[in-house]
This record gives structure tokens, sequence and C-alpha cells, in this order.
């Protein structure tokens, strides 16, 4: 988790940057960091349950970059509506927990304002609302770590990587 | 095009509707709302609360924070909206001094 949690810091940092002024650039990037921070921090934990060992580092490393921002999305919207595909149902608990449903909610969220953050110039950010985020990231960060070792939470972390096959039809 | 307006027409009412009744607190100044499409092209309702100056930076994230759960569950467990809810948040005189600053660029 260290990489996502040092990632989330670097997010605060720069919201608090610029005390009196912030630059738009700057909350900008600390809206992106945000988005990576929970990004790193699932990626991470979901390959060092694949591949577990310090003696397995870069298998887990190749592992870690074989996700997919949309596939991640797509499971996250499924995660968060409590509805999960055929395929995936009778694996995990019903309902969703509201920890899962917390983190996988904050996913499509930060996703979703990283994507504006680092491309549409036309959107102006106050930085009341880029530390609003950063608290999404904070709260989804603390509903992980109250969760990451139930089985629901597995399930999750293996469906980030194979969302897109295990919803083949 | 006439339909698509009616159809956002009922969703925006339908929207406006869950959160009238999720009964928001009175740091709550304004709430904006806009249907489009998120930056995937699905079907999305940006929203965006302008937020009491008097609330101090804990007070802020805290109340935020349970609105912004509370508004989303609503949002997606409504079986009369499929848009999925992105709600924002900011203080009403940052807000404005933005829109000050960088007219037509900000909600």
């Amino acid at each position: 988790m260290k990489f996502g949690e040092d990632l989330l810091a670097q997010s605060k940092l720069l919201a608090r940057h610029e005390a009196r002024r912030p630059r738009q650039t700057t909350l900008r990037r600390a809206v992106s960091t945000a988005y990576y921070a929970l990004f790193h921090l699932l990626t991470e934990e979901s390959a060092r349950f694949l591949i577990a060992g310090d003696a397995k580092k870069p298998l887990r490393q190749q592992v870690q970059r074989a996700f997919d921002h949309g596939a991640m999305r797509q499971c996250c919207r499924a995660f968060s509506g409590g509805a999960l595909p055929a395929a995936i149902a009778p694996l995990s608990p019903v309902p969703v927990s509201p920890e899962l449903r917390l983190v996988a909610q904050a996913f499509v969220t930060l996703q979703d304002a990283r994507h504006i953050a680092d491309y549409d110039v036309a959107i102006s950010y106050s930085r009341s609302y880029a530390v609003s985020l950063i608290d999404v990231t904070e709260a989804a960060f603390a509903a992980w770590r109250a969760i990451r070792t139930t089985d629901e939470a597995r399930v999750f972390l293996v469906s980030l990587l194979l969302w897109r096959q295990w919803n083949r039809t | 095009m006439i339909s698509t307006l009616q159809k956002n027409a009922t969703e925006e009412a339908v929207i406006r509707r869950i959160i009238d009744d999720l009964d928001l607190p009175e740091t709550v100044k304004e709430y904006r709302l806009r249907l489009t499409n998120d930056s995937f092209g699905d079907p999305a309702v940006y929203l965006l609360f302008l937020m009491s100056d008097d609330l101090k930076i804990e007070e802020f994230l805290s109340e935020t924070g349970r609105i912004r759960q509370v508004l989303t569950d609503a949002i997606l467990d409504s079986p009369e909206t499929e848009r999925w809810p992105f709600p924002a948040f900011s203080l009403e005189g940052e807000q404005r001094e933005l829109e000050r600053k960088y007219p037509g660029t900000t909600w």
C-alpha cells in the first residue's frame, strides 16, 4: 500500500500548496494524484494477493501493469450498484458491504475527476473542490483497510483484473 | 430532439426530488445540476453544492462526506434514473471568486 499512500500524501501537499492563490495547474495535479493514489492502492493489493512473496516481486510488478482503467471502472460501477453479474454474484456476499461500495464509488468518482482535471481545460477548480475529492480518497483508503482481508474484498481484487474476461458472453 | 429534452426534464425532476427528499442541511446554500455524459460517454448527472463559508475545514469535509454518500446511494438505488451521480462541493465564496476570476469556465 506504500506507493498509493505516498501518492495520497502528495495530493494533500499539492492541495495545500500556494496558500493564498492556488494555481489551477496545482489543483489539477492534486485531483489527478488522488485518483492514482487509489488506483495504485487497489492494483498493488490485487497483485500482492495474486502473487505473494518477496521473491516474486518482478512477476507481481508485471501483473500490476496489466490492469486496465476502463475495466476497473466497469467493475467498480457494478460493485457500487450492488448488482453483480451472474459469473461473479455467487462468489461475493449480497449485498455488497457499505465499505466496499464506498471504495468502488470513490474509484468511479475519482477516475472521472482525473479525466476532467487532465484533459478539460474549460473547467476551473476551487481549492475546496479539490480538498473534498482528496477526502473521498482518504475515506476510500480507510474503508479498504477495514475490509481488505474479507472474502468479498478478495473477489473484488481479482475482479478488477479479470472483469472483461469474466463478463464475456 | 424534443423527446430527448422531455426525457432529460423528467430525469432532472426525478433527481431534484431525490435531493429534496434528503433534507439537506442549511449549510448547503445552493446546488446546481447538469445532465450530460461522463468522461466515458455514459449518462451522468453532475452536481455542484455550494457550502456555507462559515464552515471550518473539518466541518466542510464531514458535512460534504456525509451528503456525498447519502446522495450517491440514493441516486444509484433509484429505479427512476440510470444516471451516475458525480457530486462536487465548493465553499460558496471560493466558487463565486472563481467565477469572477475565470468567467465561463466554471459551473
